[in-house]
């Protein structure tokens, strides 16, 4: 295993909605789930996690709650709301066109080699 | 909604913070533990986890603060804080902060103050739809002079004009209309029958009069006003249809109009409106038929000028119908529309402009005043602003600071204003509503408000913009490698600051000389001899329901028995029965008579118009007015003697050059009796006391009878008794009111007043505007020395060294306060020249205003010029005295 990635600008967001959409998490589980995910290859700063979070929860992207952690521990939980679900789907759309574009791009050959 | 989630997170951040933020705390505590655990569970001591973790995560501080700037709080939170940090800045400095403030509170309340007028008058709000369509209609002869409106032109107008879209035509007369409630007088407007169209009004009840209605006979119908109806009539739903008594005449209702509406604007009592019938009199052409005002709707802007050009062209092709009245050149051939709005104010029209520009002149004073107060603040702190730079604030945010300290006191400033514009205009609204005729309660309403606010933010921009603007220029470390800000960088600033002291000085120095020139205009006008008595004369105008008396003579039923208890009243020295009062305004006919000079003369008759009176003969006595020649009347011109005749000189003046006129002249009252002239009054001013008198002749009131032809316009009309007292006139009210009820109860309405006040109302807008003038100039002026005192004591701060070492040099005390004095002087003498210069130029607004004083005049401008001079170097001295008292060793040391 490399050495982990840096997360791409203005990607955050995305893997918080698509982390959350799963099922309501905590902060520090969304954190958790989103390197689970990724098989420990992407690392999170975790003080750029929870002003990504207000700024998603100001947007009406996800909504939040407090509830009970795993261990019994008051937390607060954030899930995705229907707007939050519109937006996943949407970006997804868009990152895929975008790889899809900037994949071909990348694997041009050089003309006649 | 994304709204609504944003409103939610607002709402957590401004109104539920600290619930908010402790969540927020417990949120990261919980984050720590959580991921602690999860770091010891890999072997690692609790306390480098945690340590390890507040490195990555943040202090709980910027937590907040990040959760803020997420939720877009930050601009309020920087604007709070600014508001907290000018706020105590001012509390530090409260002798800069209440200067300021006191500035500020006079300008924008003078502004306030006046613009509540304006918005009163000239930018009135009418009842009407579109009411900048409606034009008050006047006529003018061929040399210019006004001419009268026949109801035969106007319907002529009416039925040719392609450029008007409606034209109506009113009377405004007043009756007594019986109700439950009582008898009342109202005003009751005579319209044409499309009136209520021609404003775009209809009425909320009921209908608006037919054409039919004006056929006579056909008319007894009314309208009501909204106020007539509550008020008298209960607000009765059922009210049209139901009869009503005008003048004991019964009429039908068939109308309400809707709350609000008046008509004519200016009128002040309850109206109705009845219906003009048109009888076979209205059609001929001569001075007999009911004088007309006409109000038109044009169909737009450009409407006016060419309704005005066809107008007088049709009015052009009638002139020749008045051949027979007028011989040549008075028949009315020009026909002038004026904006309805504007034919409202047209007396005060000139003062209100002028005393608007007034004002704004006091507001460019207080924002130059103020701008420098907070350049001279803003010098003085430079070097925490270069601090702050330092500490990384960019240049915006620190000129965002200092804005905001303007606009804080900006927004102080105004509201102390508007108190002190509520203040002074209840203190005026007596004086303002006699000569303006304003609504009842005058208060800054929503467009006043409206324009405040702009002027508020205008002048934080203004005063704010440039100090912080050169603030923030300064290069960070020059201002901070000097200890204080005093070194030749600011040389240029010192300049400007100078500039607009001496401008500041230059513009209250023309609001001194306009309110000197008024002023000497006021006194001019209080010296003119008016040729009569105005010390304890008091004028009774009795109000009587003229109904109840008709086929009598008024004059024998009521008058006489009045006069004669009047006269015998404790206080009172003589009274005597008139038409009108001279200076009075009010009903004033006049005569045009064509004089013959007896048949052996070969002169050709001579046109003179004369104002027409009735006089008993104790007026002389009462008004105290000299006779040129012969005699006035006397108790032996009785109804059975020879009829006489008085008239002043300048009537006499007419008649023949050297003014014999006694015996030689005579006039008509009925077929067989000649009013013989007997006398010649010295002449005094009837009109008004900046207009030379006019030609007048008199009867006499005992021997005027019904039947004479004059006795119609004279004593049917409008009598007047004036009263000479031997005390304060204002005393006898009470007694003479309660005699007048006792004699006769229909004379309950009478009014009373006193010669003074008739005379200080013929002063009209010359008084209005000295009166606030004054009160202008007064603050400008305070405010312009406020600016030279507050300019000198920042100086001799910023000098403190420079003058230590002065005299620590040997200067002696008094050639440091010479100093600075001609520092002042020279100051004052720049702002006296540019006042001069300005002033020379807003004279030419004021000309028309002015009596007996010219636009330049000397007197005037040397005598402000003194007192700005002497005012100004009174202020200088006490900053120069203190200066001179600086302790040279101490002034070093500070340094």
């Amino acid at each position: 295993m490399g050495k982990p990635l840096e997360l791409l600008q203005g990607t955050l967001d995305m893997l918080i909605l698509k982390a959350v959409s799963l099922g309501p998490l905590h902060g520090y589980g969304v954190l958790l789930r989103i390197q689970q995910i990724s098989g420990d290859q992407l690392e999170i700063q975790q003080g750029s996690l929870y002003p990504a979070l207000y700024r998603l929860e100001h947007q009406g992207l996800i909504r939040s709650e407090w509830g009970e952690s795993d261990n019994n521990r008051k937390a607060k939980f954030y899930q995705l709301t229907a707007s939050g679900k519109r937006k996943l789907q949407a970006e997804t759309a868009n990152w895929n066109r975008m790889t899809q574009v900037m994949g071909s791009i990348l694997d041009r050959k050089p003309e006649g080699a | 909604m994304s709204l609504r989630a944003k409103l939610r997170s607002w709402w957590k951040g401004l109104a539920q913070r600290t619930r908010t933020e402790s969540e927020l705390e417990s949120e990261l505590n919980f984050h720590m533990e959580a991921s602690a655990e999860d770091l010891m569970r890999h072997g690692m001591s609790r306390e480098e986890a945690l340590r390890r973790l507040r490195l990555e995560l943040g202090s709980s501080v910027a937590h907040k603060e990040n959760w803020r700037s997420a939720v877009g709080l930050r601009l309020w939170d920087d604007l709070h804080a600014d508001l907290r940090y000018a706020a105590r800045q001012l509390r530090r400095s409260p002798a800069f902060t209440v200067t300021v403030l006191v500035v500020l509170a006079l300008g924008i309340g003078a502004n306030a103050a006046m613009f509540s007028i304006v918005d009163a008058t000239l930018l009135r709000w009418l009842p009407y739809s579109h009411p900048n369509e409606l034009m008050s209609l006047a006529t003018r002869d061929s040399k210019g002079t006004p001419a009268w409106k026949s109801f035969a032109d106007i319907e002529v107008w009416q039925q040719r004009s392609q450029t008007l879209a409606s034209l109506g035509y009113y009377n405004p007369i007043g009756v007594y209309l019986k109700s439950p409630a009582g008898d009342q007088f109202v005003s009751a407007p005579l319209v044409s029958s499309n009136i209520f169209s021609v404003l775009g009004v209809p009425p909320m009840m009921g209908r608006g009069f037919v054409a039919d209605e004006q056929v006579p006979g056909r008319g007894k119908v009314v309208v009501l006003g909204e106020t007539v109806w509550r008020n008298m009539f209960q607000g009765d739903p059922n009210i049209v249809g139901k009869q009503v008594s005008l003048n004991d005449v019964p009429h039908t209702v068939i109308g309400v109009m809707p709350p609000r509406f008046v008509f004519p604007a200016d009128d002040t009592v309850p109206q109705i409106w009845v219906p003009i019938a048109i009888t076979e009199k209205h059609h001929v052409r001569d001075f007999s038929t009911p004088p007309y005002q006409a109000i038109a709707r044009v169909r737009n802007d450009r409407g006016r000028a060419a309704a005005a050009a066809e107008l007088t062209t049709i009015q052009q092709g009638l002139a020749p119908l008045y051949q027979h009245l007028t011989g040549n050149g008075l028949a009315p051939s020009q026909v002038e529309l004026t904006p309805y709005r504007d034919s409202l104010t047209k007396d005060s029209r000139g003062a209100l402009i002028a005393l608007l520009a007034a004002v704004v002149v006091i507001w460019l004073i207080a924002c130059a005043n103020v701008a420098n107060l907070m350049l001279a603040r803003g010098m003085a702190r430079q070097r925490e602003i270069a601090v702050r730079g330092a500490l990384g604030a960019s240049r915006w945010r620190v000129v965002r600071q200092l804005f905001t300290e303007s606009l804080v006191l900006s927004v102080a400033g105004a509201t102390a204003g508007l108190a002190l514009a509520q203040i002074a205009l209840h203190v005026f609204s007596r004086t303002l509503s006699t000569r303006l005729n304003l609504p009842e309660h005058l208060a800054p309403n929503l467009p006043v408000l409206g324009a405040l606010l702009v002027l508020t933010v205008l002048s934080a921009l203004l005063f704010g913009l440039l100090p912080a603007w050169l603030a923030a220029r300064t290069p960070l470390e020059q201002s901070l490698r000097q200890g204080t800000a005093q070194a030749g960088a600011s040389r240029n600033r010192h300049r400007l600051q100078k500039a607009i002291v001496a401008a500041e000085i230059g513009l209250s120095m023309v609001l001194l000389i306009s309110c000197g020139l008024l002023l000497r205009t006021v006194f001019a006008l209080r010296h003119v001899p008016l040729g009569f008595r105005t010390e304890h004369v008091l004028i009774v105008q009795p109000k009587l329901p003229r109904y109840k008396y008709r086929g009598q003579d008024i004059n024998r039923a009521v008058y006489k028995p009045l006069l004669e208890r009047v006269q015998q009243m404790n206080g009172v020295m003589s009274a005597s029965l008139t038409t009108i009062v001279p200076l009075h305004k009010g009903f004033d006919p006049e005569i045009t008579l064509y004089v013959g000079h007896g048949e052996k003369s070969t002169a050709p008759p001579t046109r003179i118009d004369a104002k027409l009176k009735a006089a008993g003969p104790e007026l002389k006595d009462v008004l105290g007015f000299r006779m040129y020649q012969g005699r006035f009347f006397t108790d032996q011109d009785t109804a059975d003697s020879r009829p006489v005749a008085v008239v002043n000189r300048a009537f006499a003046r007419l008649f023949s050059p050297n003014g014999e006129i006694i015996d030689k002249f005579s006039v008509g009252l009925d077929k067989d009796r000649q009013a013989t002239i007997v006398g010649v009054m010295d002449d005094f001013h009837q009109t008004a006391i900046d207009e030379p008198s006019v030609p007048e002749i008199d009867f006499c009131t005992n021997q005027m009878r019904p039947t004479d032809g004059f006795y119609q316009p004279v004593l049917q009309v409008h009598v007047e008794l004036a009263i000479r007292t031997a005390r304060d006139p204002e005393q006898l009210i009470p007694d003479l009111r309660r005699a007048m009820a006792g004699l006769n109860p229909d004379l309950k309405d009478s009014s009373f007043l006193t010669m003074n006040q008739v005379v200080e109302d013929a002063m009209g807008s010359q008084l209005l505007a000295a009166h606030l003038l004054e009160l202008f100039a007064g603050a400008a002026l305070l405010v312009a020395l406020a600016g030279l005192y507050g300019l000198l004591t920042y100086l001799v701060t910023q000098r403190t060294q420079e003058l230590g070492v002065r005299l620590a040099l040997g200067a002696q005390r008094p050639d440091i306060v010479r100093m600075l004095l001609k520092q002042a002087f020279w100051l004052l003498v720049t702002g006296a020249a540019i006042g001069v210069t300005l002033a020379y130029v807003s004279g030419r607004l004021l000309a028309g205003f002015l009596y007996g004083v010219k636009p330049g005049d000397l007197w005037t401008l040397s005598a402000v010029t003194a007192l700005l001079m002497l005012c100004g170097l009174l202020a200088a001295y006490v900053p120069s005295r203190r200066a001179s008292r600086i302790d040279p060793l101490q002034a070093l040391r500070e340094s």
